[in-house]
Parts: C-alpha cells; sequence; structure tokens
C-alpha cells in the first residue's frame, strides 16, 4: 500500500502564467516518455523481478515517480492559472481548452492521450531493465528539450533541473541492478534461460 | 538565501530518499546505512517544523478532536509553500 504525504519532493512556486510552456511540460505528465508511463512500467515490472534488490528498487523508483507526476501537473497547473480568453487564444492553448478547460489530463505535448503501448513488461529482467534505463534516457532527453524552452522561466527551469538530474540517477541504479541481474546468471551465456520464468535454473 | 519549513524538508527529504536508492542496490554499504540514519534524523525534525507550520504531512497526524485538518490547504500543487 501506499501513503501520501501532502508535500512535494521539490517545491513548485511559479508566479508567470504560461500556457504554451505548460503544453509542452504536459508530455512529461502523460506523454510517451512521462512520468505516469514510467511509474506504471515499474510498478508492473516488479511482480516477475526474482532479485530481491532489484525489487526494491523497481519499488522506490515507481514511487519516486508517482511524486514526480505530481510536481509536473504541479507545474501546469501554475502556469495556467488567471489565464485571460486572449491568453488562451494568442498562446496556444486553444485545442486543449477546448477538451479540458484548464484541467490536467494526461496525454502528449501533442496532443496524444496517454498510452501503455509507450511501456513495456517484458517478464525477463535483462529485458525490462534495459528498457528501463532506455526510458531514463528518454526521460532525460525529454527534460533537456523542455529546458531549451524554459530558459526565460527561472522557477520553471530549476524544478526541471531538478527532476532531470533524478532521470540520470534512476538510470544509473537501473544499471546497478542489471549488474545484479547479470551476476545470479551464467557468464558465458547471459540469455541461457530466463529467471522469472525458467524457475528450475533459479 | 535562509532555510524555510518547506526548504529544509525538501533538502532532507531528497537526501534520504537518494540514499534510500543506493542502499537498494548496495545493502550491505555501512557509510551509507550510516548517512541514512543521520539524514532520517535531521528530516524527521524538518518534518517537526514543517507541520507546526502548515500542518500535517500525513492525514494519521491530524490530532483535532474538532476538526480534522488534513482537509485544509495548502495542497503541494497550489504553491506559496516555503
Amino acid at each position: 500500500m501506499w501513503i501520501y504525504k501532502k508535500a512535494l519532493q521539490y517545491p513548485v512556486n511559479i508566479k508567470e502564467t504560461n500556457p504554451k510552456l505548460a503544453m509542452s511540460i504536459l508530455s512529461q505528465y502523460g506523454g510517451p516518455d512521462g512520468e505516469t508511463g514510467a511509474s506504471l512500467r515499474y510498478l508492473s515490472q516488479r511482480y516477475t523481478m526474482p532479485y530481491k534488490e532489484v525489487s526494491a528498487t523497481l519499488t522506490d523508483i515507481a514511487t519516486e515517480e508517482l511524486g514526480h507526476m505530481e510536481m509536473v501537473a504541479s507545474i501546469i497547473v501554475q502556469l495556467t492559472r488567471n489565464l485571460t480568453m486572449q491568453q488562451i487564444e494568442e498562446m496556444g492553448f486553444a485545442p486543449y481548452y477546448t477538451d479540458h478547460t484548464i484541467g490536467i489530463y494526461p496525454q502528449s505535448a501533442g496532443g496524444f492521450p496517454f498510452t501503455a503501448a509507450s511501456l513495456a513488461s517484458k517478464g525477463d529482467p535483462i529485458t525490462d531493465l534495459t528498457e528501463d534505463m532506455a526510458a531514463e534516457q528518454k526521460a532525460r532527453t525529454t527534460y533537456d528539450n523542455i529546458l531549451r524552452l524554459s530558459k526565460d522561466s527561472p522557477d520553471v527551469y530549476n524544478v526541471i533541473k531538478f527532476l532531470r538530474a533524478r532521470e540520470i540517477v534512476h538510470f544509473q541504479r537501473f544499471g546497478e541492478c542489471l549488474g545484479i541481474v547479470k551476476d545470479h546468471l551464467n557468464s558465458n551465456n547471459f540469455y541461457e534461460f530466463n529467471p522469472a520464468f525458467d524457475n528450475n535454473c533459479n | 538565501m535562509t532555510n524555510t519549513p518547506a526548504k529544509n524538508l525538501a533538502e532532507a527529504g531528497i537526501m534520504v530518499y537518494d540514499i534510500q536508492l543506493y542502499l537498494d542496490t548496495h545493502p550491505d554499504n555501512t557509510e551509507a546505512l550510516q548517512a541514512f540514519a543521520e539524514y532520517k534524523t535531521m528530516y524527521d525534525a524538518a518534518k517537526r517544523d514543517y507541520e507546526s507550520a502548515y500542518g500535517p504531512l500525513t492525514a494519521s497526524k491530524s490530532n483535532s478532536r474538532e476538526y480534522f485538518e488534513w482537509v485544509n490547504g495548502p495542497w503541494p500543487w497550489e504553491g506559496g509553500i516555503v
């Protein structure tokens, strides 16, 4: 089970209104490499992970990603506060506004709704952890792209920098997890069997 | 920059969480275990300050017999929490 803590991992206090920037950042909420997908990916993968250190890592990183969903949503909420109809029309927010007003909906920057097709849970520890390392790098690239778009918004920039740094830490931890998995396997052939399925070989 | 309740909580919180993730893959690292205990003490102190400024961080910490303080703002996404 989870217990909700009423605080963000890194505080979000944004004064400006900028719906255009909010639309880009929305991708890290519900886009292909966003925090929703990250959390769901790790939460789903951990059930077939046969090694305790890796189960712990998947659980704890998935939990942190849930907190990051809330941070990303907080940025969007604050960037779209006090919007005028003129800003909605002039700052590229009219299509989103039409469907969601200023509600938070999980979608990509391009408007594609969140889809589980953007993540994998393959039931094979080497495959899943390789996916997780790639996922962290894709999220890092997306945050780098957002950083280039938020140069003039220091309150946003600092939060995105924090989130970007976390992706790098997670990549590092998943790399160590892959090492732990391989330590349990035959070093002459890591792919001899699937330790999450071929249980006689554990 | 002076440290505020929210800043202290965030600073101690990220240290505890970051070390927690490190310990997941290095559970026998005694240096990290010691750091984990030290930052947890810092976090617990920061949490007490934060809760006296902004109310309970978790629902179970609501103690009033008159009103369920948990429902009171500010909620984290609203901003203005320093």
